[in-house]
Parts: C-alpha cells; sequence; structure tokens
C-alpha cells in the first residue's frame, strides 16, 4: 500500500472510529444518533477507496438514507428514552464488557490468522462490477435473496399486526374533493 | 362576494407576456454568447489551475455552489413574480426594474440580521441543521450533467448517487425540528421524516424503471442513450405516467405545495425552520431552491433528453427544457391547496406505490422485448 492509500485509510478510519466512540459516549440519545453519521459516512469512504462503487452508494443510500432516519424516527416515538441524566449503564456491565473483549480476540485471530488473498488487479470499472453483483444475486445466490426478502416481509406483516390497534375501525378520513382548510404557499 | 373577486381580476397584460419572452430570448443570447467570449485571455491562469488537481477541484467546487447561489437569485424573483400573476397582484415592483433586485435586497438583509438561538435549543443540533440540508443539495448538482462536457464528476453510478445523496437531508430538516425545541419544528421535523421516505419508494422504483430501459445508471449514459428519440416519446405509455408520478414525489421530496406539510405555515407557523432567522434561514432557503432546480433538471435528463436539441447550444436546450418543468412546478404550486397528513400519506402508499411497482414490471417487458 503506498503512503497516499495508507493516509486516505487511516483519515477514514478515524472518521469511522471516533464518532462511534461518541456514539457510544454520548449522554443524548438524539446526538449519539447524529453521531452515527460521520461513522457511516466514514464506512461509505472506505468503499469508495476501494472502488467499490456500488457498495459506497448503498452505503450511503442504506445506512446513512434510511437506517439512521428511521432509528431517529423511532426514537422520536419513544418515551422515557430522552432522560439525559438517566445512568448509561446497568447491572449487566462485567458480563457485556466479557463479551466484546471475547469477540474483539476471536474477529483479531482471524483477521491476523487467516490467508488473504492479495490480488495486484485494477478494480473492474463501476458497471461490470454491478452487472456481476446483480447477475451473482439472481443466479449463483437466488435461494438466499429469497430467503432475506421472504424475512422482511415477515417482518413487515409482523409490524403492520404491532402497530394494528384494538379499538376497533377507524373512522374513514374524508375524501380528497373534500378539502377546505389550509391554502397553497404564500410567501 | 365571488363575482367581486372575478370582476377585480385582471387578464395577463401584453407587456408581462412581452417580458417573459425578452427574458427567454436574453437567457438564449447570452447562453449563446459564451463560446465567442474571449475565453483565451483567461488560458495561463485555467492551465495554472488545470495543473493541481486539488486547486482544479476547489475551482469546480467553487463554480457549483456559486451556481446555486446565484440560481436561487433568479428564481426567487421569478417564483414571485410568478405567484403575483397567479394571485392576479403584481409582484415585487420597487427594488430595481420590475422588482428585479428585491432578491439581492433580501439576501442582503438576512446576512445582516441578528442570529437568534432560543435558549432551550439543542444548540450543536440547531447550528449544524442548516448545513446538513445545505451539503446534500449542493452534492447532487455534482452529477446534474448540464451538457456532455459539463457536468462536475460523471459518476457511474450518478442515478443512485443522486438518490442516496438527497436522502440524507432529511437528517438536517429532523435536527432542525428537533434542536429548536419548539412543538411546531418538531412537529415539522416528523412530518418532513414521514413524508419524504414515504415519496422516496416511488421515486426510486420511477427511477429504476427509466434506469432498466437504459440499460446505465451515468446521468449521461441515460442522456446519450436518448439522441433517437428522448424517453417520454420513446416509450409514451410507459414514461408519461412515469414522469407523472416523478413530478409528483420530486414536488414532496422538495417540500412544495401542495404536498408542503413540514412547514405548512397555517398550521404550524413555519415548520421546522420557524425559530431560525439570518444566514441559517437563508441557507434552508437556498437548499430549497437548488434542490428545485436540481429536481426540474433530473426530469429533463431523466424524460426529455438532457441538453439533447439542434440549432442552439446544448447548454441553452438544457436551461429552456429545466426552466419549463420549473415552471410546471411553480404552476402547481400556486394553483393547488395544500393537502391533508394521511391523505398525502395513503396516497403515496395506496396509489403512487402500486403504481410504480406496475411500472416497474411493465419496463421489465418492454426491455425484454427490444
Amino acid at each position: 500500500m503506498d503512503t497516499a492509500s495508507l493516509l486516505v485509510f487511516i483519515s477514514l478510519g478515524v472518521l469511522t472510529l471516533v464518532p462511534a466512540l461518541f456514539v457510544v459516549n454520548s449522554r443524548s440519545i438524539v446526538h449519539a444518533g447524529f453521531w452515527l453519521l460521520p461513522c457511516f459516512l466514514g464506512v461509505a469512504g472506505l468503499y469508495a477507496a476501494l472502488e467499490a462503487h456500488f457498495f459506497f452508494v448503498t452505503q450511503l443510500l442504506i445506512y446513512a438514507g434510511a437506517i439512521l432516519v428511521l432509528v431517529l424516527f423511532a426514537l422520536m416515538l419513544t418515551r422515557n428514552a430522552m432522560n439525559p441524566t438517566e445512568s448509561q449503564s446497568n447491572r449487566l456491565k462485567p458480563v457485556a464488557a466479557l463479551v466484546c473483549t471475547a469477540f474483539a480476540a476471536g474477529s483479531t485471530f482471524i483477521l491476523v490468522k487467516h490467508p488473504w488473498a492479495i490480488t495486484t488487479d485494477t478494480p473492474k470499472p463501476a458497471g461490470v462490477q454491478t452487472e456481476a453483483l446483480g447477475n451473482a444475486l439472481i443466479q449463483n445466490y437466488a435461494v438466499p435473496f429469497e430467503v432475506a426478502s421472504l424475512l422482511l416481509l415477515a417482518a413487515l406483516i409482523g409490524a403492520i399486526v404491532l402497530a394494528k390497534s384494538d379499538r376497533g375501525p377507524v373512522p374513514e378520513p374524508a375524501p380528497l374533493a373534500d378539502l377546505t382548510s389550509g391554502t397553497a404557499g404564500g410567501e | 362576494m365571488t363575482s367581486g373577486i372575478l370582476r377585480s381580476r385582471r387578464p395577463i397584460r401584453a407587456a408581462e407576456v412581452g417580458l417573459g419572452i425578452s427574458i427567454t430570448v436574453a437567457i438564449i443570447a447570452i447562453a449563446s454568447a459564451i463560446p465567442h467570449l474571449p475565453w483565451q485571455l483567461l488560458k495561463p491562469l485555467t492551465s495554472f489551475v488545470a495543473r493541481y488537481p486539488l486547486l482544479n477541484a476547489l475551482a469546480n467546487a467553487a463554480m457549483v455552489a456559486n451556481f446555486v447561489a446565484l440560481q436561487c437569485l433568479g428564481f426567487i424573483w421569478l417564483e414571485r413574480k410568478f405567484a403575483g400573476w397567479m394571485q392576479a397582484r403584481v409582484g415585487p415592483m420597487h427594488v430595481g426594474w420590475k422588482g428585479l433586485l428585491q432578491t439581492v435586497a433580501d439576501a442582503v438583509k438576512l446576512l445582516l440580521k441578528e442570529d437568534i438561538v432560543p435558549t432551550d435549543a439543542d444548540k450543536p443540533l440547531f447550528a449544524l441543521a442548516p448545513y446538513l440540508v445545505f451539503v446534500p443539495s449542493l452534492l447532487t448538482f455534482m452529477v446534474l450533467p448540464f451538457t456532455s462536457a459539463w457536468v462536475g464528476y460523471d459518476l457511474p453510478l450518478g442515478a443512485l448517487f443522486v438518490l442516496s445523496i438527497s436522502t440524507t437531508s432529511i437528517l438536517g430538516v429532523f435536527a432542525a425540528g428537533w434542536g429548536s425545541n419548539n412543538k411546531y419544528s418538531l412537529l415539522g421535523g416528523v412530518r418532513a421524516i414521514a413524508q419524504l421516505l414515504s415519496y422516496d419508494v416511488p421515486l426510486i422504483l420511477v427511477m429504476l424503471s427509466v434506469v432498466m430501459l437504459s440499460g446505465t445508471m451515468s446521468l449521461t449514459g441515460i442522456v446519450t442513450q436518448q439522441e433517437k428519440l428522448w424517453n417520454i416519446a420513446a416509450h409514451p405509455l410507459l414514461m408519461i405516467p412515469a414522469f407523472l408520478i416523478f413530478l409528483i414525489c420530486t414536488l414532496a421530496e422538495v417540500n412544495r405545495a401542495p404536498f408542503d406539510l413540514p412547514e405548512a405555515e397555517s398550521e404550524l407557523v413555519s415548520g421546522f425552520h420557524t425559530e431560525y432567522s439570518g444566514m441559517r434561514f437563508a441557507f434552508f432557503f437556498l437548499a430549497e431552491f437548488a434542490n428545485n432546480f436540481f429536481s426540474a433538471g433530473l426530469a429533463v435528463t431523466l424524460f426529455f433528453g438532457g441538453w439533447l436539441g439542434a440549432g442552439l447550444p446544448a447548454a441553452v436546450w438544457f436551461t429552456l427544457k429545466t426552466l419549463c418543468v420549473i415552471f410546471l412546478m411553480m404552476w402547481i404550486r400556486w394553483t393547488l391547496p395544500r393537502l391533508r397528513i394521511d391523505q398525502m400519506m395513503s396516497f403515496c402508499w395506496k396509489v403512487l406505490v402500486p403504481a410504480s411497482m406496475a411500472l416497474i414490471c411493465a419496463a421489465a417487458i418492454a426491455g425484454v422485448s427490444h
């Protein structure tokens, strides 16, 4: 790895990891949510540095665009989660520390020991990469892909069942033509 | 009462039609003069800049930022004039010829105004919000192809990049709504998230159907494959509904009436930017007009052949087509009343999403039969 790409890698790593620390340490849970943004952008930058264009863009779209917004939206609908004076740990602290250390040690071991295939080929252009990914998804990996979509569908139906109220049918809202309130703009 | 209003309405005067025509002619004249200006005098400067990639990138970025700021001045004036004409009044008239400098005066006023931060506001988020809204809309201009040569960076996945960047501006709206510590702002912010997330779904699906027919995700690629026939004419049965869904979704994405619920002034004072003043408020405004221009430009790129056209220079064609779409958006804004939040959500999920799903299936069939 030459100096320039090493520098890019280190700065992107800092951009990812320092906000991640703030996510964990932030007293305000909304701030913690917003600290996720630079963290996700850093990961997207790592994909861009590897010339994985499709992953770069989907990381932006899915994580920075959708998941982060959903996290914040869920926070909005949660009571009692907003208290900044609340204690940030509970009595499972030592167990959690143990599990985290074990996981970190395990993944470091695999990272160091695994014989990673290193290639000096230049990455293929974005169009070719995306096409190969699409073909892989609907040919070689069609079954896992469909299983994942089935899982998402089950989650969707589950969400509807949970959100459905027991209070009986909601009265129909007025039809579109019945609109009398509100004016169009007005600067 | 009604007859009184009707009687006071005056027809659009010949002078106003003349004004419109002369502005169009002036834009064409300026744009066609650009290649004939003495650019070679600037050659030492441009060759110096081109030698250093970083300097070159900075120069490009400065050009985009200036374009965004300056087009905003023009379009705010145009929007006010247009609103005036739609409502049988004259609009700004006093600063400059026909009020042409009114927006400049307003911009100066915004720069000089006091920057007010509410006492109990979440200060970091309050300060960050305008930039979180403005930076994504600036970034989208990076991939918008004005002509085949005049594009900041021709990203191979331009269409996807545009979608992903524009969704991140929701975070800024949310930060403004939350950080202001004001119930109207918070309601506006929550509405904005619900609205943008919902309308993103049909927007992505519609753009996907265009991408499927074009076979490329690069925005310049989508334009160049329309060389024979614009998309809207090549597949009229598919692309006309696609354009209508796209237009509705972008109106919702840029918070314009009839979908301006996040800032509905008759219910929420001014929604998520109620507490903002001075330059921070100006950033929200700038972002709104930049988004507006961008979504019109994107519609032109996807459906109306981008810069393609005979006779006039490519940049003029792009500008003219974009202006037409912007006028369509202004027309809708000043004609239709605002929807209610439940109406607009059910319209999205019960009408637009199934319709765009059907469009994707139709696009797949059309693509296979080609």
